[in-house]
């Protein structure tokens, strides 16, 4: 057991040398042939193959089309997710009869859908699109009623004894009540919208950074492959550094 | 009385909204019969369940299940336990493993087809590959959050570093971990699905890709549904289980 007090600096050394290790006995395993470079391809490799994707413009292009998605299907579960959530938490009855397609939604796995949203909507970025937006609608709908139910009952009762109309007592009281669970709820349905994108890219599509995957793929071309993986990772975890912000600025009031 | 209002409510909601799409399609509000009709989608229920088509089906999906989720156990508790007790270890591949945490796993497909062979081999690795992080993370967190006075107190009184794992770290971070199984349920059938209509010949998943691509969307709908009931038996399952291993840790506590 280790009484040793490390500081802030070190958990950044310590990080990127994890990180800057673990590519190295990446490159050394293809460069030594541990394992079959083709099938492993090797940091090196990858670094061209962004630079190549990244030249030749079709990097943006896919980054532009999987963010596009992204964001209309996150947007579309927030302005449907977040009133249906209020309207839950707010009144029993509703909760009730929503709970059950909520709670089959949120334990299925959702990808079966995908065939029936190819037949209803064709091929193509609005099939990925409501892929997506299924994916991540049930996580904003749930941290929504949630966070309702949890807004103290008093708040809203002085609320109504001046008098305040429904539209006040939502902007007002439960709205800013219910924030910090909504914005948490938001930073898991974007990881879960991005799991949609990408899968529904990776079925059928012909841009975005799962179709890059997905075509270089069926051609072994992995160095192609690990820079389309890279990517995303840098996606995901840049969007939820960005909701980390959103959830500071917004949340601030709270402490 | 409030348990039984929530019953019959939902239950009243479930059966309307089955009675709205029973009658959309003959009543003319959808133009084209994309949307079958529950009574037909529960017809060929009954015949793809009698054809043996769902079980075996089943099977191959849940043997995949099985076989990548234990694994994805046995792999990332120890792991998890190992990187939470040690802050020098945590610190080394916090970075590393939160960028492989994000990743949406389901993208390594085309090359887990490749590595681990079309079918069964890939579907085992992407369960493992979905699951296992959620539990290591989460164990991870369990073991870091127990109460290091606890851990001082088993070290006063002459106990072992095991002692510490079995009588401290371990019983206190169950909460976590259990967290960490739940998502890692949903993560695994997520890779069982998409694996194996990515990519099988077998199995519920590629049966659903099958139905899909031959317009048969009164068959899909009735596969859906079984993927469906699936996850919410296995959603259900580890609810009790949750339930259950708190049940235990009141009792055991004083």
């Amino acid at each position: 057991m280790s009484t040793l007090r490390y500081r802030r600096y070190d958990t950044v050394y310590l990080g990127a040398i994890g990180i800057i290790g673990a590519l190295l006995v990446w490159e050394l395993a293809a460069r030594l042939r541990l394992a079959d470079p083709v099938l492993i391809s090797s940091p090196m490799l990858v670094a061209g193959a962004l630079r190549g994707w990244a030249v030749s413009g079709a990097l943006w292009r896919d980054l532009g089309t999987t963010l596009y998605e992204l964001v209309i299907a996150i947007g579309a579960s927030a302005l449907v997710g977040i009133p249906l959530g209020v309207i839950m938490g707010w009144n029993r009855p509703a909760e009730y009869a929503l709970d059950p397609f909520i709670w089959l939604l949120y334990s299925t796995p959702l990808v079966s859908f995908w065939p029936l949203f190819i037949i209803w909507l064709g091929i193509g970025a609005n099939a990925i699109i409501a892929l997506a937006f299924l994916f991540s609608i049930v996580q904003i709908v749930i941290n929504t009623m949630v966070g309702v139910k949890g807004i103290d009952p008093v708040l809203v009762r002085c609320a109504r004894s001046f008098n305040a109309r429904a539209v006040d007592l939502f902007f007002k009281v439960t709205l800013p009540g219910a924030l910090p669970m909504i914005v948490a709820g938001l930073r898991l349905a974007l990881g879960r919208a991005l799991i949609g994108v990408i899968v529904g890219e990776l079925f059928s599509s012909n841009a975005g950074l799962g179709f890059h995957i997905s075509f270089y793929g069926t051609r072994l071309q992995f160095a192609d492959v690990f820079a389309g993986l890279f990517v995303i990772v840098i996606v995901g975890v840049g969007m939820s550094q960005a909701i980390r912000l959103l959830e500071s600025r917004l949340v601030r009031w709270k402490s | 009385m409030k348990r039984w209002q929530r019953a019959w409510i939902g239950g009243l909601a479930v059966f309307a909204f089955l009675i709205l799409w029973e009658a959309a399609t003959p009543l003319g509000w959808v133009r084209v019969a994309g949307i079958s009709r529950p009574t037909l989608v529960g017809g060929a229920f009954v015949q793809l369940a009698a054809s043996g088509e769902i079980y075996d089906g089943l099977y191959i999906s849940l043997k995949g299940f099985f076989l990548g989720f234990v694994l994805a156990v046995v792999i990332g508790i120890p792991v998890g336990v190992v990187i939470g007790r040690y802050r020098f270890l945590s610190m080394l591949l916090d970075p590393l493993l939160m960028a492989i945490y994000n990743m949406p796993k389901v993208a390594m497909m085309p090359l887990l087809v490749v590595w681990f062979g079309v079918g069964f081999g890939a579907t085992v690795a992407v369960v493992l590959l979905g699951a296992v992080f959620p539990i290591l993370v989460n164990t991870a967190v369990g073991i870091r959050e127990v109460d290091p006075v606890w851990v001082r107190a088993v070290r006063s009184f002459g106990g072992s570093e095991w002692d510490v794992f079995k009588k401290v770290l371990l019983p206190g971070s169950v909460p976590p971990m259990m967290t960490g199984i739940r998502l890692g349920v949903g993560r695994g059938l997520l890779g069982v699905v998409v694996s194996e209509m990515y990519a099988s010949t077998e199995g519920i998943g590629h049966l659903i890709g099958l139905y899909g691509m031959s317009f048969r969307i009164t068959e899909l709908i009735a596969m859906v549904g079984v993927v469906s009931l699936l996850g919410f038996v296995f959603a259900d399952l580890i609810r009790r289980l949750e339930v259950w291993v708190s049940k235990g840790r009141a009792e055991v506590q004083w």
